[in-house]
């Protein structure tokens, strides 16, 4: 992880009178997995449709592999791969025929075809249309076209959206192997158990603006709260107390509990990205 | 640059996608079918296409009725045809019955009524001749055999010059109350073809270079297919470029057909080569506008349509308004339909052809608003 593979520098995207995303700034190395959360409609991919090209910011600066986007657009295309959340195969083509066709569009020997076949469990299916695929395969198919080339950066839509465990699985696996190999990898996704299990770097975005971005770790040590919560027998009845253990009372009263009562159950509260997604955007919002 | 590589890719995955879609080109085989069936069908009498008869019920007799003596009468009297069988008679000698006149039945009549006027600024009197069709039973085009003697040996008669440097007017101008038809028994078998290759042609250029362009640039728009090319390392020129061949071979190729099966005398004219291709190259630009600005295939297909139906009105409409008339002008399609028909007729010179420089303009201007739209739009 060194030199910048994305820079983002107050990027501004309107629609009219409406601002989808505002003055974002932030930085992806290169070989980093990051994640790009936020709620509906938070100006995700429309930052990733920014990155691509797709779609001209108002203003602001970016670089992507070194390149100005949009101005160095067609030399930047190639450096990218882009799976983005809906499948867009030409439907009338066997899984085979549209990953040759983009193999020869990237000058690619047809070996790679199969390769990228084999890698995500599609060998079976390759001279099957793409009509007749389910939507798992459908994904996994986009993401074996969009690897093919060995791209410098990889945006991800939803990477695992309809894909199976083990598919899901092995999505998540080969992303890991991906980034090792020093593919920056940008993705998007609701699934913050993803997040937490293979993103080195997280941001997240509310109404478009970044709320904040940091490594899974630091936003556990940050956003992980103290609790226990005690369940024990009283004169026959069952009382149920929430205990906060930075607070010194209910720190002696936790043991105090212990102590004198019959207790039946006393655990701590886990650390749930999920909870503090919530929390976050939703103080973004209040 | 662009790099023919690319552009081959691009094309072949084209061609393998219409392979897998062969419907897409039932319209060209449609046409195709057309054109071999009037090329190897005798054309048919007017009146048997009409009337769904045969020659029989053609009249065999008709009574040339006049009241007078004239050159030209004596010039037709002089060259009576085998059928029908014309009877040339004074109107004195006709039986007539109740204000009608009386003939055998199934017979027709054709009577000739010749005014005479006199012009103060003129020496020579000239006249103005009315004629007056009847036939048996509904259909007018009984007569057709009777006009097409009658008007050729009339044409004769003037061709060699007994008397038409007195005419004032031509003959043809005069005969305002003859039946209906005339022209179509005499002219259409000659135009007939010509005009139907002629709108086969436009059909075709129409449908392989607006319609189908529109339709699977829409798909792949709508599908997002169209961003995964663009996003590959082909560029958008040649991406569009691979389109355009595509289609292009598509409608030179159905041209071809329809050209070869109907008049394959014309297929070594520049002109007519010149002219599709031009404005298979106008209609391809008219549908990457709208495939690239319409945001479904549905939308796309329905302003392909529109953009038909306008163009019909707005021809109708120049008949009648000069607004419309001008307005023609700016639309290239306005000389497609002349310079393909004369081309159809008789050979015409580059050199000579009327409106192909203004058609080179404006098939021009809309290469550049194309390619600004697609370049803008047409992707994202």
């Amino acid at each position: 992880m060194s030199a910048p593979a994305i820079e983002i520098d107050n990027l501004v995207v309107r629609f009219g009178r409406f601002t989808a995303v505002n003055e974002l700034s932030l930085t992806v190395n290169e070989g980093e997995l990051f994640g790009f959360l936020g709620p509906n409609g938070a100006g995700k991919t429309t930052t990733i449709k920014v990155l691509i090209g797709s779609l001209r910011p108002s203003s602001g600066n970016i670089r992507v592999a070194g390149f100005q986007i949009p101005a160095e657009f067609d030399s930047v295309k190639q450096q990218f791969g882009y799976v983005p959340d809906t499948e867009n195969h030409i439907e009338e083509f066997t899984g085979r025929e549209n990953l040759e066709l983009f193999a020869r569009l990237y000058d690619l020997p047809l070996s790679t075809v199969d390769e990228s076949l084999a890698l995500l469990e599609l060998s079976e299916a390759a001279d099957v249309v793409v009509s007749a695929y389910s939507k798992g395969m459908r994904r996994k198919l986009l993401i074996a076209r969009e690897i093919m080339h060995r791209p410098k950066i990889l945006y991800f839509d939803e990477p695992t959206a309809n894909l199976d465990a083990h598919s899901t699985e092995l999505v998540r696996e080969l992303l890991r192997e991906l980034a090792s190999q020093g593919t920056t990898i940008f993705l998007t996704t609701h699934n913050m158990e993803e997040v937490e299990q293979i993103c080195d770097r997280v941001a997240i975005l509310c109404r478009g603006e970044l709320v904040d971005c940091d490594t899974p770790t630091n936003f556990v040590t940050r956003h992980a709260v103290r609790i226990v919560k005690a369940q024990f027998e009283q004169e026959g009845n069952v009382i149920r107390e929430s205990l906060d253990l930075d607070l010194d009372d209910q720190r002696e009263r936790l043991a105090e509990i212990i102590r004198n009562e019959k207790c039946v159950r006393v655990h701590s509260q886990e650390f749930n990205f999920q909870d503090v997604f919530l929390k976050i955007t939703g103080q973004a919002y209040t | 640059m662009i790099r023919s590589e690319m552009i081959k890719i691009l094309l072949d995955r084209e061609f393998r996608r219409l392979r897998k879609n062969p419907s897409a080109l039932m319209l060209l085989g449609l046409l195709s079918a057309v054109a071999l069936l009037m090329a190897t069908s005798r054309p048919v009498s007017k009146a048997s296409d009409q009337a769904g008869t045969n020659d029989a019920s053609r009249v065999a007799d008709v009574w040339l009725i006049y009241d007078q003596d004239s050159e030209w009468l004596a010039y037709l009297k002089a060259n009576l045809p085998e059928t029908p069988i014309v009877h040339p008679v004074r109107r004195s000698s006709v039986p007539i019955e109740n204000g009608r006149l009386k003939l055998p039945l199934g017979h027709g009549a054709v009577e000739i009524f010749y005014e005479e006027e006199r012009r103060t600024d003129q020496v020579s009197a000239f006249g103005k001749v009315t004629l007056n069709g009847k036939y048996p039973g509904k259909d007018p085009a009984t007569l057709d055999p009777f006009w097409k003697w009658f008007w050729s040996t009339l044409t004769e008669y003037h061709t060699q010059g007994l008397r038409f440097e007195q005419s004032a007017e031509p003959l043809t101008n005069q005969s305002a109350e003859a039946p209906a038809s005339l022209e179509d028994t005499s002219v259409a078998d000659l135009v007939t073809n010509e005009l139907i290759a002629t709108m086969l042609l436009l059909i075709v250029m129409f449908f392989a270079c607006c319609h189908l362009l529109v339709s699977f640039t829409a798909q792949d728009r709508e599908r997002g297919t169209l961003a995964a090319l663009v996003l590959s390392p082909a560029q958008t020129s040649e991406i569009l470029l691979a389109k355009f061949i595509f289609h292009l071979l598509i409608s030179l190729g159905g041209c071809l057909t329809i050209v070869a099966i109907l008049k394959p005398i014309v297929l070594t004219q520049p002109v007519l080569w010149l002219v599709i291709l031009l404005s298979s190259i106008g209609l391809m630009c008219v549908g990457t506008c709208i495939a690239t600005l319409a945001k479904t295939q549905a939308s796309a297909a329905l302003l392909a349509l529109c953009y038909m139906l306008g163009g019909t009105v707005l021809f109708y409409l120049s008949t009648k308004f000069t607004a419309f008339y001008f307005l023609k002008q700016l639309a290239f399609e306005n000389y497609t339909f002349p310079l393909l028909f004369s081309t159809m007729k008789r050979p015409v010179s580059v050199f000579n052809a009327p409106g192909l420089g203004t058609m080179f303009l404006l098939v021009g201007i809309w290469i550049g608003v194309a390619r600004s739209c697609f370049y803008r739009y047409g992707w994202r």
